[in-house]
């Protein structure tokens, strides 16, 4: 702040707060819904204050198998689909972009070119194809079938490659005279030295992990595989009468939640991963 | 301890070659001093006994042993970087202990010898912090302590004070030699500083383009340099070369006329190297005159940079400390005689 | 940009990027190449004989209406998406730099829709706008405007577009907020001894110098406005009212798993995918801008 004007400070805060108040305004109305109970929410006006339902709405949703897959399976299939398409996304990308940094080898262009053009093919430009692959591979509803096709990422293996290009030559070299070997000096120098990265990428990929929609909504067609998010668009078109928002609105909590909690508590690291990734 | 033989070593990249066959024979416990202009191939070399880059063609012998293909772990050496090279994400204790944990040496045992070479170092108070929290100073000596802890029969340095300020560079040049000479462990010591190369070395090897220029002890070298190069690299200020020619009776510089050695029998254009502290302080013979453009005070000595007619370089003349000459006076100039140095004007090989 | 040293290994790095290769391998680039190849078929409804017919399926969508709407509303909806979100997060971004208490609570507020599944974004907003029910709606009623986005074609439009944008302002704020931060202080500092005031000196500073990040966002907005937007579609509008919120991916979607129209289906995809490689190859020039200076 380069010059003291009250005023002005007053204005910018009292904006911001009415702004943010906006952005957050749908996820309020969620919250407020998820806690009255279903007559209520047919009266219009919608009530803009919670209710005391809330507990009693959670009994019923984790009681009832009415609203498709039971609320618990899913929520275990998103966790499970989530953390293996974070996990095994940093895996392949940090020792793939360990190989093209630190080797010299034949092809290495050719593969860092061929990692490079997944970057141009988003699973949804490739939906039909991909999703006969996985067919033929005997993948459907299964969790290999929802993760390994979104596995491979051009962005990763670039980001792993930008911080690996940071760290000195010289400490490769002397964890050589220390007697280390290619892995070793992996293991014991290259990760620890990339773990903002990895904590970074991980807040980045369990989002975009949880968030998948098109893909499993494709590939699944047994309840029991279903995630909580595909499950959303299975409850609003449950049946010929009104939507059961209470229940639907809860259901939403529950599938922002994990990925919401994660990006709060990550935060810093998060941020700082995300627009360093612009480099 | 040990010895290290270098035979006709070359090095290319692809078809540029950057080491032209180089043979230095260093004896148990010397430290040698690989001096040179950047880019002379003077780091390539010390990473090539290191086992960090290939050799090409030659060998490296360490005692008796040929190293060419062994890993760099394989060849008893440590290394002491210029930027350092501590991982930084471990403690002091854990930088110098990594090494020997490698070679599976039992943890009360590193512990012992972390704990000997930090009491060595002064480094002891530094054991549980991180790279990052230390000064440069401390830094470079947990480098050196990494080195030493593995009982290396070979230190290499590349170039290790250049990150220092010049105060803690002189501290860390005495240091070194000091440390050196205790454990009696050969050396290779790469700079492209020459006062570094002179203070420290037991035998200089003054490098240019990827060749030996000229080999031997410090004042072997100043005194006595084979060619222009290194007469021109080692002492500082630098040598004066002035191009003058040399007839039957006299030496002629720019117009100007001066005796000529009894035992210089080449004739014709040579140049005429002169070391600044070689002239007569406040001399009053008057076979060279020149004009003061530039006074350059350091306390001890006054540096006269004088203009000759016809000469095109300005001649650096070192005088005593207290020198109440002005610029734009005519001074005389009387080189020592006995300190001329001559060098053919196409080879740059020294005649005399 | 590459390390001076390597390590000299026979067999391990081909070890070490044969999982991403595979992966690129089978699920990559030979879906791609399928949906290459079956772009030039035409099959029959049943899917029992196919035939090759070259180009027929793209000249057929040069000459179909309904993709070529698709295309322009697709282009409209990116930049309306971009625009959005970019101006509402700029504008969050150039307050936020301005004060220093509380900014990371405005942060932390802010930073949710990210996390926010789009097709959990677009329940919200249906829910919102919902014509019976919608608390948004009840409040449009009482200003006298009559919301119903599944008879409205460009409410429907407005609605998706306000999901969309909604989500991404996090993203956009982010990188705004760490542009700004990066702008020298003491460029801030001289020009307010020039005598600039803050509204002055954002419109010629502050704006000029964090062009590159604006420009940045516009590319990986369209990019997600393109691709990632079909959640929100999917539970808003369903394409509907009419086709009038179609966009080429949801498209691609419905013509291939609904329409069961391979051929035309894998052409709008093999577009699609030219589509993404320029997009990339603008994004990287000015990356590689970006590194070199």
């Amino acid at each position: 702040m380069v010059e003291n004007r009250p005023m002005t400070t007053f204005i910018s805060h009292s904006v911001l707060i009415i702004g943010v108040a906006l952005i957050v305004f749908p996820i309020w109305i969620m919250l407020v819904a998820s806690s009255h109970d279903a007559l209520r929410l047919t009266e219009v006006p919608l009530p803009l204050l919670p209710g005391d339902q809330f507990w009693e709405n959670i009994k019923l949703l984790f009681s009832s198998k009415t609203f498709g897959a039971p609320i618990h399976l899913s929520l275990l299939n998103s966790l499970v689909m989530a953390m293996m398409i974070s996990l095994g996304k940093i895996s392949i990308s940090v020792i793939s972009a360990f190989a093209i940094v630190y080797f010299k080898f034949r092809f290495r262009m050719f593969f860092f070119w061929m990692i490079f053009v997944t970057l141009m093919l988003p699973v949804e430009v490739r939906i039909l194809p991909t999703y006969e692959v996985v067919a033929s591979l005997g993948m459907l509803d299964s969790y290999l079938g929802l993760s390994v096709p979104l596995i491979a990422s051009a962005t990763a293996t670039f980001m792993f490659r930008q911080t690996f290009l940071t760290i000195p030559d010289e400490l490769m070299e002397a964890s050589r005279i220390d007697g280390a070997s290619p892995m070793r000096f992996f293991f014991d120098v290259v990760i620890p030295m990339s773990r903002t990265n990895i904590a970074a990428l991980f807040v980045i990929l369990f989002i975009y992990g949880w968030n998948q929609y098109l893909w499993p909504l494709l590939i699944t067609t047994d309840p029991d595989m279903y995630t909580v998010v595909m499950s959303i668009k299975q409850m609003l078109e449950s049946g010929e009468s009104e939507p059961m928002w209470h229940m639907i609105m809860l259901t939403a909590l529950f599938a922002m939640l994990p990925p919401v909690l994660v990006v709060i508590f990550m935060q810093k690291i998060f941020v700082k991963g995300l627009t360093d990734s612009e480099k | 301890m040990s010895t290290i033989n270098m035979q006709q070593l070359k090095k290319s990249y692809e078809d540029t070659q950057v080491i032209h066959g180089i043979n230095i024979d260093i004896i148990d416990g010397e430290f040698i001093v690989l001096v040179g202009p950047s880019g002379c191939g003077k780091s390539t070399l010390l990473r090539m006994v290191a086992g960090l880059e290939s050799i090409s063609d030659g060998e490296v012998r360490i005692d008796d042993v040929v190293v060419n293909k062994l890993e760099p772990k394989d060849r008893g050496i440590a290394m002491v970087f210029q930027n350092y090279a501590l991982y930084p994400h471990m403690t002091v204790y854990e930088n110098m202990a990594y090494g020997l944990k490698l070679m599976k040496m039992p943890k009360a045992e590193i512990a012992q010898r972390v704990q000997e070479v930090a009491e060595l170092l002064q480094i002891e108070q530094f054991l549980q912090r991180r790279p990052s929290n230390l000064s440069g100073g401390q830094r470079q000596r947990v480098a050196m302590g990494r080195a030493i802890v593995r009982k290396p029969k070979v230190f290499l340095f590349d170039e290790p004070l250049s990150n220092l300020d010049a105060k803690l560079r002189v501290q860390m040049r005495m240091q070194i030699k000091t440390l050196q000479r205790n454990l009696g462990v050969t050396t290779l010591y790469v700079t492209h500083d020459q006062v570094e190369a002179m203070t420290m070395a037991d035998r200089l090897v003054v490098l240019k383009d990827g060749i030996a220029a000229q080999i031997g002890t410090p004042m072997e070298i100043y005194d006595d340099p084979h060619d222009q190069f290194v007469a021109g690299f080692i002492g500082s200020p630098a040598m004066n070369f002035i191009d003058c020619t040399i007839t039957d009776a006299q030496i002629d510089i720019g117009g100007q006329k001066m005796p000529r050695p009894a035992e210089v029998t080449q004739r014709g254009a040579v140049v005429l190297g002169i070391r600044p502290e070689h002239f007569a302080n406040e001399a009053d013979k008057t076979d060279l005159q020149g004009q003061v453009e530039m006074i350059e005070k350091i306390g001890a000595s006054v540096f006269l940079y004088v203009k000759c007619d016809n000469v095109a370089e300005l001649i650096v003349i070192q005088r005593e400390g207290h020198s109440q000459v002005q610029i734009g006076e005519s001074v005389s100039i009387d080189p020592n005689p006995n300190k001329l140095y001559f060098f053919d004007k196409n080879t740059q090989q020294r005649l005399y | 940009m590459q390390k001076r040293v390597h390590y000299n290994s026979s067999y391990l790095p081909y070890l070490l990027v044969a999982p991403q290769i595979i992966i690129t391998l089978v699920f990559f680039i030979w879906p791609a190449m399928q949906a290459l190849y079956q772009s030039f078929l035409l099959e029959d409804a049943f899917g029992l004989s196919s035939e090759f017919v070259w180009f027929d399926n793209f000249v057929e969508l040069y000459d179909n209406p309904r993709y070529l709407d698709s295309f322009v509303r697709t282009a409209f909806f990116s930049f309306a998406v971009a625009g959005l979100s970019m101006g509402v997060a700029l504008f969050f971004a150039a307050l936020a730099d301005r004060v220093v208490k509380g900014a990371q609570g405005y942060r932390t507020l802010l930073i949710i829709p990210y996390a926010v599944a789009p097709v959990l974004a677009g329940t919200l907003w249906l829910f919102l706008f919902n014509p019976t029910l919608g608390i948004m709606t009840y409040f449009l009623d009482m200003v006298g405007i009559n919301w119903n986005h599944k008879l409205d074609s460009s409410q429907a439009m407005g609605l998706v577009i306000l999901a969309a944008a909604w989500k991404q302002i996090s993203y956009n704020f982010l990188f705004f907020v760490a542009a700004m931060h990066s702008i020298p202080k003491s460029l801030i500092e001289a020009a307010a001894i020039d005598g600039a005031g803050p509204a002055h000196r954002f419109r010629t500073i502050i704006f000029p110098l964090i062009s590159p990040t604006t420009f940045f966002l516009l590319v990986v907005n369209i990019i997600y406005a393109f691709f990632d937007t079909f959640g929100i579609i999917h539970a808003v509008t369903a394409g509907g009212p009419g086709n009038s919120t179609e966009i080429l991916v949801y498209k691609v979607f419905n013509d291939g798993f609904v329409g069961l129209d391979l051929g035309g289906s894998a052409a709008q995809s093999v577009i699609l995918m030219f589509i993404v490689i320029g997009l990339t190859v603008v994004q990287f020039k000015y990356i590689e801008r970006k590194v070199e200076y």
